[in-house]
Formats: C-alpha cells, structure tokens, sequence
C-alpha cells in the first residue's frame, strides 16, 4: 500500500533532477524557517499563550489505561507523550504479535499439506474482508462477557482472564533490562557467526566485533543478575477476596484492540510473508534440498533470508499501518494518541493546535519508522543487486 | 477380492495429499480434529440449539444454550436502514439497489470507457441521493443524519469512488507532469495526508472545515467527512495511478506528440485508461480497503452498519446476543468485500491472461 520508501521516479521526458528527493523537505523546511521567524520577532511569548497556551494547563480528565504514569492533574503536554507511548506500545506490541501470526499463517499457506494451506487461505480470506473496527467491537464484547473476577479462567494459577482484563505476572524492571542485555548478547553472537562468509567483511573485523559485544552483553547481565539477586523476583497475580492482588492488569481496552488488531493485520502480514516465499526461486530450493538440508532448514536458512529482500519493504509498510490503526482503539475506549487528542480538542475548544500538534506527532512516528525499515533494508540487500 | 482402480485411486490421493509421512500426517490429524470440533460446536450452536422467535436474549437463554437469531428479526431494519423513519424505508432500499446495480454494471468491460463510467455513476449517484434526501414530489426531506446501516455504507462507498478516483487521478497527474512547485506541493499533501489514520483525518475536516470555509461550503457534517475520506482514499489511489504512469513507455508520450497530440488530449485518452488497466489489481484491493474504511465513521457519530450493529445490542433486550449480530454483520461486509476481491483476482487472471503470448 505505502511505497513512500524509495523516492519516487521521474517525470516522463524529464531527466530525473538530482534535487528532486528534497523537494518535499525544501518546503517544510521553509515553513520551519516561517515559524522560527514569527518566533523570532517576539510575537511568540503572546502568540504561545493564546494558541499553545493550553498545553500548560491541568487535563481535570482521567484516562482508563496507560503505560506511562498519569493522573488528571498533569498538563495537556504530558497527556500528548502518555497517549504517544499508549500508541507506541500498543503498536509495537502489536507489530511483535502480528508479525508471529503473519509468519505462521504465511508459512502454512505454502505448506504441501492441503488442509493446512486451505485452513490458512481460509483464515486470510475471512479476516481480511471483515472490518478491524467490527473485529475490534466484537472482540472487546467478548471480553466484556468474560466470566467475573471471582470465576476467571485461570492458566496455571500464573495468568488470569476475566472481565476486567488480563492479569499477569510482572517483573521487576531490572530483570527487564538483564533480559534485554541477554536478547542482544545472543543477537550478537548469531550475528557473528552469521557473518562467517560476509563478502563485506573481508578481514573478520566486524565479525570479531560482534563477538567482543556478545561477550560484553553476557558479562553485564550477568553481572546485573549477580548483584541484583531480587531482579528474579517474580509479582505473581493473586486472589485476593473478589480481585487480584498483585502482577499486571492489562485493560480489557487494550486486549481487545490487541488481538483485533493481531488477527486482522495478521491476516495482511501473512500474504507479505507469502509473497516474499513465494518469489524465491525454487531452483535454489532444489540446490539446499539436494545438498541434504532438513525441510526446516531449507525454510529459515535459504528460503527466509532470500525473501526477506523482498519482504521488510512490504513489511515496513505493515508496521507503519499498524501504528496508525491503534487509533481505532477509541472504538472500544482505549486512549491512544489519536483518543487523547480527539478529547484534547473537545476540552480546549483549541481544535486547530490540538490537530497540528497530533499530526506533527503521527508524522514524526512515521519518518522514524521508515528511517529505521530503510535501515534494514540496506542491510538486507545482497551484495551486487544494488541498484 | 480386489479392491476397484477407483477407490485405490483416492486412497493412493488421499495419502499423496495429506499422509506422505508421519510429520504430515500428524499435522492432517490436527487439522481435521481442529475441523471436526468447530464444525460440531458451530452446528450445535448455531442450527439445531438456534433459537429464531423469542422476545429478547434472556428470552433465547431461557429456551436453549444456543444462538439467538431471534435477534434479526427483530432488528433486521436498523442493520440495513439505521434510524431512517420507519414507512420511508423502501426509499433506501431502492437506492441500494441502484447503487448494487451500478456497481455490478461497472464491472462489465462494455462501461471501462471513460465517459460511460462517468456517466453511470453520476447517474446512479444523483438517483440514490435523490431517493434518500427526498424534498421533492412529495417525498418528505430526510436530512442525512437520519441516514444509516447498510444504505449508508454503500452510500459512503459510492461517494468514495464518484470523489476519489477523479481526485486520485488529478493529484497523480499534477504529481507526474505538474510544474514543480505544484509536483512538491501534492507530494507534500499526499505524504501528509498518508502519514495521518484516516480517523484523524475525518476527525479534523469534521471540525477543521467549518472553521476556515465559509458556510455554504463546508455542507453538512456528513459531506465533510466523505470529503477527508476521499482526500484520504485519493492520496493513496493517487500513488498507485503514478506507478501506473511510469509503467507506460515513454515511446507512447513521443508517439502521441508526434501526432500533434495536445497534452490533455493524451493523458485522457492514452496515459489515464492505461494507469487504471496496469494497476487494476491494486485499485481493486484499494477500493476494498475503502468499502471496509467506511466503518470509520461510526467514530464520528454516524450510522453505518457498523455503529447500527453496537446500536442493535445497546438497547439491553438483545445485548447477550452480540456474537449473533456481529456474525450477521460481518457476513454482510465479508460478502461485498470478497465478492470485490474475487473481481479483481479474476481482472488480474484475466489481464494476465492478455499478456500471455
């Protein structure tokens, strides 16, 4: 759908003008200079007060779920970062969970076995052509039917379903941060070694680099581990009378919207991940099958990296989507940016600032995001295939 | 006795497909059991405990632990007509079936010439608003806020189509062959515009227009937001039509200038049918994207199928019923979407078919 990753073609009969990339950013440039220039003359202290003014003043308004700390007497500026990180959360969490989906359901979809491939097609064919918000009202009523507290369905006395939302155990945040040195310790070290036969990197260096920052990761989790033996502490969810004490409660808000949102761009993912499969050319398919590689290896090994060249464009596509479409979360009551400002803009009577300063927002989301995808991208492509 | 060629033939099938070995075999067990229970459960729940005449939902649950489909009859009116006034319904029913028929005409090769679409869809459209607005031989006036459910999803369809495309195809033109100060302003417009959910954008012309075009400009609430959702579909059609431009090769833009062709002259008649024919697959999956956006207004308090089907439960009567509703519901969409989503795969066959030599 977005293919705003490369810039775009020339115009016919023209040859293409080298500052044509920039031509957007010449203009927003200017109107940067515009405001800085208004700003400059020193309009700007009266002019602040009576449009941005608001941002200083107290919400008065409470909002059901946030990932960051927020009561109703903090300003309307801190309600912008606390539906920003709502927003930033939820998407990437979603981005995480759909992405799983999507590969699986892609993967089944190529599968020689006919009836799972057509249970795939089926799922992708049905969720696709339903609205995400019509999923989203269904899947918070769902949840809203739950059975009470009292009666939640339990999974192994650790997490807990119930009409007033998911519980789950919660961790400390510093076991966060050693899980997190641990992740990148192992990234590293597959990278290294992954790098065995990188034509880019001739002497090893960036090889024997990885390796130094794998065993740096490992020594400081470790460490942290070591000195922070409470890090493993684990708040597990109890019941305690009609409620839960303890653990984590995530809004029956933001489950809905979450696995609305899975299932739907799941559905959109996995024909990214079709697709990107598909395109592999089955002659190299034979060359690993032949060499005597398991059928899963011929599938992460050759088939998945190959793909990806064409996949993370598509795919960074998915990811942008899916951080604009958390705010359907309002459907079911979720405060997300899009929510908090819409609500902003009713309490202020400010419509205009509200809306500039949500849609800078949503435009700074998008220009990082693609910039981080463009990234990958780079990487992604084979040595030689440059164009 | 030995076993007839027939049968040996599907066994033989039968284990090439789904039992070539104890992996496959194994993930076919799972699967068919994964069929079995849900097939069974549905059955059970939906036909033989189905309940289809009660009073309310506490009503079903009291007759049977299955569906209640009471729920339709009941409320079959609000999900296709909202809370347009009661004896008046056949007016949007009518209009439906114009816009369905036009629709499906639009979809026969004899209407892809430009001016006979234009025409059938103004056609239509003027109809279908006509019938729905009233104010005129003694049709009562029925002011767009009393519109609703599956008439006016379609009805939000139809407009997105009437004002999109035409926008669509101007911005990728002015984007393509513009003087530059125009190519940088609709790229800004469109980047902007594509950065932004498309509730916010809705959101904004609900409430921005009004504040800075004069009244007699910025409509009623529901035509400012047709206009952001077109804005919305148009930027991202537009993208498509200009990578459908580009596709077309240049010997054709020198060929017609040769000709002494005026530049409009060959956009409308060589490069535009061209842009659509090359991108029909995409500007079929874009329209269905757009027939499923147009659940978004029901954030903005309007009545489509999707907030008729929330109001359909809200009343308290029915709201134990809800998988019952959104299944109808979803079945009413999944039906348009896919139905468009099979025209395209077929166009797509059918133009590959055309490239085949």
């Amino acid at each position: 759908m977005e293919k705003s990753l490369e810039p775009g073609p020339y115009p016919i009969g023209r040859s293409a003008p080298r500052r044509r990339r920039f031509g957007n950013w010449v203009v927003v440039a200017a109107l940067l200079l515009v405001v800085a220039i208004i700003g400059a003359v020193g309009l700007a202290p009266r002019l602040w007060s009576a449009t941005f003014g608001f941002l200083h003043q107290k919400t008065g308004w409470d909002i059901s779920f946030s990932f960051l700390p927020y009561s109703a007497g903090d300003p309307y500026w801190w309600v912008f970062l606390v539906g920003l990180a709502n927003t930033v959360g939820t998407g990437a969490i979603a981005i995480c969970s759909a992405t799983l989906v999507g590969f699986a359901v892609g993967v089944a979809r190529l599968s020689r076995n006919h009836l799972l491939a057509d249970l795939a097609r089926i799922y992708v064919d049905v969720i696709r052509n339903i609205p995400l918000i019509l999923q989203a009202a269904f899947w918070y009523a769902v949840v809203l039917h739950l059975p009470p507290m009292r009666a939640a369905y339990s999974f192994l006395d650790a997490i807990f379903l119930s009409n007033r939302g998911l519980f789950l155990p919660k961790f400390d945040e510093m076991t966060l941060v050693i899980a997190c040195l641990a992740l990148v310790s192992m990234a590293a070290w597959w990278l290294s070694r992954f790098m065995r036969s990188d034509p880019d990197d001739p002497t090893g260096k960036r090889r024997t680099l990885h390796a130094l920052y794998a065993a740096l990761s490992a020594v400081a989790a470790a460490g942290l581990a070591a000195l922070n033996p409470s890090a493993f502490n684990i708040d597990w969810p109890v019941r305690a009378g009609l409620n839960f004490q303890g653990g984590m409660r995530l809004a029956p808000e933001f489950v809905a919207l979450l696995v609305a949102i899975t299932i739907y761009r799941g559905a959109f993912i996995a024909e990214v991940f079709r697709g990107g499969l598909q395109s592999v050319s089955i002659g190299q398919l034979d060359a690993a099958r032949s060499l005597g590689l398991r059928p899963w290896m011929v599938l992460l090994k050759i088939r998945l990296p190959l793909a990806l060249i064409s996949i993370v464009p598509a795919l960074s596509s998915e990811f942008i989507i899916i951080m604009k479409v958390t705010s359907i979360g309002i459907v079911v009551g979720f405060w997300d940016l899009f929510a908090v400002s819409s609500n902003s803009a009713m309490m202020t009577g400010q419509t205009l600032e509200v809306l500039f300063v949500m849609i800078l927002i949503y435009i700074a989301l998008n220009y990082a995001i693609v910039s981080a995808m463009n990234l990958v991208n780079a990487r992604m492509r084979l040595p030689g295939n440059d164009r | 006795m030995t076993a007839r060629p027939g049968s040996a033939g599907i066994v033989a099938r039968l284990r090439a497909r789904y039992f070539r070995n104890a992996w496959d075999s194994t993930v076919s067990l799972i699967c068919i059991a994964v069929i079995v229970t849900l097939a069974y459960r549905f059955i059970g729940w939906a036909i033989l405990d189905g309940v289809w005449t009660a009073r309310s939902a506490s009503d079903c649950a009291s007759k049977s632990a299955g569906a209640c489909w009471a729920v339709l009859p009941a409320r079959w009116r609000l999900i296709l007509f909202g809370v347009y006034p009661f004896e008046m319904q056949w007016r949007p029913a009518l209009g439906s079936l114009v816009l369905l028929i036009a629709a499906v005409l639009s979809c026969t090769p004899w209407f892809w010439r430009i001016a006979r679409i234009v025409v059938l869809w103004v056609a239509s459209f003027g109809a279908f608003v006509a019938l729905m607005r009233g104010g005129f031989f003694g049709l009562p006036l029925i002011s767009t806020e009393n519109w609703g459910g599956l008439a006016l999803t379609l009805f939000l369809f139809a407009s997105l189509m009437v004002l999109g495309m035409p926008l669509a195809t101007l911005l990728a033109i002015a984007r393509q062959w513009g003087p530059r100060w125009l190519r940088v302003c609709v790229g800004v417009f469109i980047d902007l515009v594509r950065s932004v959910p498309l509730i916010a954008i809705m959101f904004g012309a609900s409430l921005v227009l009004p504040l800075i075009l004069p009244g007699w400009l910025s409509g009623d609430k529901l035509f400012r937001v047709i206009l952001g959702f077109a804005a919305f579909f148009g930027a991202y059609q537009a993208e498509l039509l200009r990578g459908g431009f580009q596709a077309i090769d240049k010997g054709q833009i020198e060929a017609a200038r040769a000709l002494g062709m005026r530049p409009w002259q060959f956009q409308l008649t060589v490069l535009i049918p061209q842009a659509f024919r090359l991108t029909m697959p995409q500007t079929v999956n874009q329209a269905v994207a757009g027939f499923k956006d147009t659940s978004y207004v029901a954030i903005v308090g309007f009545f489509d199928m999707t907030a008729s089907a929330s109001a359909a439960l809200g009343t308290g009567d029915w709201a134990l019923a809800f998988v019952e509703v959104y299944i109808v519901v979803a079945l009413l969409y999944f039906v348009f979407a896919y139905s468009l989503s099979l025209y395209g795969a077929s166009l797509e066959r059918r133009m590959a078919a055309g490239q085949r030599r």
